[in-house]
């Protein structure tokens, strides 16, 4: 016998050392799966949210992109950034997790993540907790994100109500600062099998020239989601 | 006791179950290992007094930590394991940058003569020649060589000793033949 079997044989019978017991090893193990779970949850949460503010953007205008971003609240994706990342170093340590690569690891959680995010915003949880958390500090709720993205006339982005509606082409607008606006609607596409009509909330795509406003596109204020499923005025953004 | 007869009968994984029951069974795995594991500490930077003191730390940690023996490695690969990050947590907290012994210095040489072949050297030459190279490699490096050329790990083995993902460790074990041989061009051995 070794020298060192003969040490580390005496050290463990005079001392009564014992392995450490299995269920601790399986308390870590499993309590490192759970903040992994809890994390992604966070993760889905917030991508769930973002989709849900990201809906019904100017999307195909690529000169907004950069708008519709920018009024992002920035808690949302501080929240999507440090739970991947806390998600991605817990993964790492469990198990064999150290044998993928951090790129395949960091894909397959954004992916998975936006899979389970568009779930969570298309059963409606989005808007649910949109409305539950509005209040809360550094959380600025859909329809103050989409007031802001939308009430933009100078570049090209206007939201309010008609007014009055003589015909289709041509109507009055009060945005929702208060504001009036004539808007030309004569080459517009009404969107979303819209009716005009007074009283009708709107965001138009266009131009703006002064008190005019010279509409591309016409969408329903309401069209998102979150507003056709029963909700409240309040709640689809209308609240100053 | 156990006899060493009475070891051999069994696979590393058995002993492992059966030193839970029988701290006696946990000297075959100590003998089994206790070499190799030496000569790895020694490699990796160690003096042969601290190698003792080591391996002393690594057995004693496996030995509490044998519950959490993950069945799916092999026993080796776990044991590496914790003699890596015992060798490295010691020469942190000594302070030291790991030196090569000059009497582990023949595997090291023969690295060297194979990356330049057909050089003809004096042995107190070559002897100056590599340490000079084996003190500008970076011990990452140098760790990823030491299980590759010397311990003689595949990349399933290295992955699971040093926790990184495979292509990270051919990665590394490019980039550490890479740093060697520049080192030893600098040595003009050619």
């Amino acid at each position: 016998m070794s020298k060192i079997s003969d040490k580390i044989l005496n050290k463990i019978k005079e001392e009564n050392i014992k392995p450490t017991p299995k269920w601790h090893f399986d308390l870590r193990d499993s309590g490192m799966w759970l903040v992994f779970g809890l994390l992604f949850a966070l993760v889905v949460i917030a991508m769930g949210l973002l989709m849900f503010f990201w809906s019904d953007g100017p999307w195909l205008h690529g000169r907004f992109g950069m708008r519709l971003f920018g009024g992002t609240p920035l808690f949302l994706i501080i929240i999507f950034a440090l739970g991947a990342s806390l998600a991605l170093l817990d993964f790492k340590n469990i198990g064999r997790g150290y044998r993928y690569s951090i790129k395949a690891v960091i894909l397959a959680l954004i992916i998975v993540a936006i899979i389970a995010g568009w779930l969570f915003n298309y059963l409606g949880l989005s808007q649910g907790l949109d409305r539950s958390i509005s209040g809360a500090p550094f959380y600025q709720d859909r329809g103050r994100y989409m007031m802001q993205v939308w009430q933009n006339p100078n570049n090209g982005l206007l939201a309010g109500q008609i007014l009055e509606m003589n015909n289709r082409e041509r109507f009055n607008l009060q945005d929702f600062e208060g504001k009036k606006w004539m808007i030309d609607a004569s080459k517009a596409r009404w969107r979303h099998n819209l009716v005009p009509e007074k009283g009708l909330q709107i965001k138009l795509i266009g131009k703006a020239e002064g008190d005019d406003f010279k509409a591309e596109e016409i969408r329903p204020w309401q069209s998102s989601r979150g507003c056709t499923m029963g909700s409240s005025q309040e709640f689809c953004g209308m609240r100053r | 006791m156990i006899l060493e007869e009475e070891c051999i009968k069994f696979t590393d994984e058995a002993l492992v179950g059966m030193s839970l029951a029988d701290p006696d069974y946990y000297a075959c795995l100590v003998n089994r290992y206790t070499e190799a594991l030496r000569r790895y500490v020694v490699r990796l930077g160690s003096n042969s007094s601290d190698a003792d003191d080591i391996l002393q730390e690594v057995f004693l940690k496996a030995y509490l930590h044998l519950n959490d023996f993950d069945k799916k490695l092999k026993f080796s690969s776990w044991i590496y394991r914790i003699a890596h990050n015992q060798a490295i947590s010691t020469f942190r907290k000594i302070n030291i940058r790991p030196s090569i012994e000059l009497t582990d210095l023949e595997p090291w040489q023969e690295l060297l003569l194979d990356s330049c072949p057909g050089v003809q050297m004096d042995q107190n030459i070559l002897k100056e020649k590599t340490s000079a190279v084996l003190d500008g490699l970076d011990p990452k490096y140098r760790e990823i060589l030491v299980l590759k050329y010397f311990e003689e790990k595949d990349y399933n083995e290295m992955s699971d000793i040093l926790k990184k993902p495979m292509g990270t460790i051919a990665t590394l074990v490019n980039r550490a033949k890479k740093q060697f041989l520049k080192l030893a061009e600098g040595q003009k051995l050619n």
